[in-house]
């Protein structure tokens, strides 16, 4: 997989690139427009991460070009300008996601993941977690042969765990993951609990191994050890 | 009232006050100058008989051409002569004698003394003020008519660049991305007013420019060092030779990044709202968002096991920013879950004229009237950033809506009025 970030801020755009190539992925990084511009008309990337707010112009025609090359590449905006318009505009020239600064790098990791599998496969795809089996395009989660059904918070929070397996999450990336920030993170946070004792709940049901970690006054790690 | 009308009420009551002191002035000035003539004219009528006596040494037998009527007495003595206004009963049965003067004088003529009286009738005060009366009253008229036509043509020609430049000034917005432009004046006044205008107006709009845009960049900069915080914090909460005390010191920094995060963001948000930068108003069902803003917060009144009891009017729509909307009703319907008791109640309402939303609660430990202010927090919520409220007011404020809030036995009751 390969992605390309363009992203003028250099203190982040090391930070994104390190997490994604931890995560496996190739990240290629363009801090200026023009570079982002031959990267894009020399190279096929799976997934584009675009700053619209650049120092030599708006992020937004990345996006038109790439359209124009009738490029595969998933597109995610990524913006501090949490203006209504950016963002309609940005998703109407046919940005698949948008991110507001600053975000959590495991929910940069979600959406890059998301994007990739809604272009990757074209049905019957299935992620694999253990004992666990998710089809993302029916909503479904199998442990062997049962089937669990979770709530909508449920499954939102185990794709998220399993985006983001073997990384500590921050409590409060996982419930502006679930909540977004109109819910003030505080409050969510108890809440939060209850959905995660009843997941873990259900897992342990199916007989499937817990893979929930508390991390005392951190968060969460889902991890198959 | 209109400037012209002002002028010329102004005017008029002028006019009046000058032609009511001028004609009592008038009548004062003219008897006294006709009273004087009077006088005059009988004394010259003295001497003239005087010098007739003298010459003819007798008293004339008929009336002279040049005398008035006059009547003699014959008397003993020399009187000395004297001038008498007074009044002749012409007929006993008639109230109002006439006014006259009479001078009274002696002549010595070879049968001895004579006393002559001679009697000039005064001019009446009363035809002399109806005289001045309508000669006032036809000038008042005539200035009257003269001034009405002069203002309607003034306000017709000269007034109207001023009031094409009232015209144009009602409809500038600070928002507006034109320069105001105005017609040419030839008048000097106005050209200088519209000069002025047009130079404020530029700063204005200059100023309000520059602080939107400082606003945008002021959130860009901010936010940009933030995330960069924030994602180095997550890596490092990745590493795997962290100790269990260092991962939750990093843990504590990621939660305080997060209410600095949403403190700029709020903070920023409502500069927007003061900065009247978010114009797009449409009419928006607001009953739907209600409905919709519910569904979102269910998981949250299930958690605080609350039970919700609306009563929403279907179809009702109010003219908002949908963002705006947004945050108006998060924040309301948000805080009556959040400061609610567990298995509290809550109760929406709606109809065309107000939105309520009452829920059960300990009551405040702040002023009321703080309520609103930034900051502002109850002291039982250290978590809490007191800004909600504010965003609240400032929204309201910005679409004129009306917002007021009771504390009613253990309910909280906030009524948003359109």
């Amino acid at each position: 997989m390969k992605i390309l970030l363009i992203e003028d801020e250099k203190g982040l755009a090391i930070n994104i690139q390190k997490f994604l190539l931890g995560e496996g992925y190739v990240c290629e990084w363009a801090a200026t427009l023009p570079d982002a511009e031959d990267k894009i008309g020399m190279y096929e990337y799976d997934c584009v991460l675009v700053d619209i707010m650049l120092p030599n112009g708006s992020g937004l025609s990345i996006v038109e070009q790439l359209k124009k090359q009738q490029s595969p590449a998933g597109i995610i905006i990524i913006s501090a300008k949490n203006a209504l318009d950016d963002k309609i505009k940005g998703l109407d020239l046919g940005a698949d996601d948008y991110l507001t600064k600053p975000f959590h790098l495991t929910e940069l990791n979600s959406r890059v993941k998301s994007v990739l599998r809604r272009r990757q496969f074209g049905g019957n795809r299935e992620i694999i977690f253990g004992e666990i089996k998710i089809l993302p395009d029916s909503k479904e989660v199998w442990v062997g042969s049962k089937n669990i059904i979770l709530t909508r918070k449920e499954y939102d929070l185990l794709m998220y765990f399993v985006a983001n397996s073997n990384r500590v999450l921050p409590k409060s990336s996982i419930s502006e993951h679930l909540y977004g920030d109109e819910i003030d993170q505080s409050d969510t946070f108890d809440f939060l609990y209850s959905h995660i004792k009843n997941l873990r709940k259900k897992l342990l049901e199916t007989a499937c191994p817990d893979y929930i970690q508390t991390m005392y006054g951190v968060g969460y790690k889902f991890s198959l050890t | 009232m209109k400037l012209i009308n002002k002028a010329t009420r102004s005017f008029l009551i002028a006019c009046l006050i000058a032609s009511i002191a001028g004609g009592v002035l008038c009548y004062f000035i003219l008897k006294r100058i006709l009273a004087e003539e009077d006088t005059e004219r009988l004394y010259i009528q003295k001497t003239k008989f005087e010098d007739f006596v003298k010459t003819n040494g007798k008293l004339p037998e008929n009336d002279l051409p040049f005398l008035d009527r006059f009547w003699v007495y014959p008397i003993k003595n020399y009187q000395p002569v004297e001038l008498k206004d007074t009044v002749l009963q012409t007929s006993p049965h008639q109230h109002n004698g006439l006014e006259i003067r009479q001078i009274t004088f002696c002549v010595k003529t070879a049968n001895g003394y004579y006393q002559i009286k001679i009697r000039k009738a005064l001019y009446e005060s009363e035809d002399l003020i109806e005289a001045l009366l309508a000669a006032f009253a036809g000038l008042m008229i005539l200035l009257v008519g003269m001034l009405l036509f002069a203002n309607y043509r003034l306000s017709r020609s000269i007034w109207k660049p001023f009031y094409q430049t009232l015209d144009l000034l009602q409809t500038f917005k600070i928002t507006q991305k034109e320069s105001i432009a105005f017609e040419k004046s030839d008048i000097a006044e106005f050209q200088t007013l519209q000069k002025n205008l047009f130079l404020l107006t530029e700063q204005v709009r200059r100023e309000y420019q520059s602080l939107k845009s400082f606003t945008e960049n002021a959130s860009h900069e901010f936010q940009t060092p933030l995330a960069v915080i924030g994602s180095n914090l997550e890596l490092l909460l990745q590493d795997n030779n962290l100790t269990e005390s260092q991962m939750q010191q990093i843990g504590s920094l990621i939660e305080s990044l997060g209410k600095l995060s949403k403190l700029n963001q709020t903070l920023l948000l409502l500069t927007k709202i003061e900065n009247r930068q978010f114009e797009a108003a449409k009419k928006i069902n607001l009953s739907e968002a209600i409905f919709e803003k519910i569904n979102l917060l269910d998981v949250w009144i299930q958690h605080k096991n609350l039970n919700l009891e609306n009563h929403i009017s279907p179809n009702t729509s109010i003219q908002i920013n949908e963002y705006l909307l947004d945050i108006l009703l998060n924040n309301l319907i948000g805080n009556a879950i959040k400061y609610n008791l567990v298995g509290g109640k809550l109760y929406i309402e709606l109809n065309e004229r107000n939105l309520i939303i009452k829920n059960t609660g300990n009551p405040l430990t702040m002023p009321t009237e703080q309520l609103f202010e930034r900051f502002q927090k109850d002291s039982s919520q250290t978590d809490s950033l007191g800004l909600g409220l504010a965003l609240v007011k400032q929204i309201c404020e910005t679409y004129e809506f009306q917002i007021t809030y009771i504390y009613v036995n253990g309910w909280h009751i906030l009524n948003v009025v359109f």
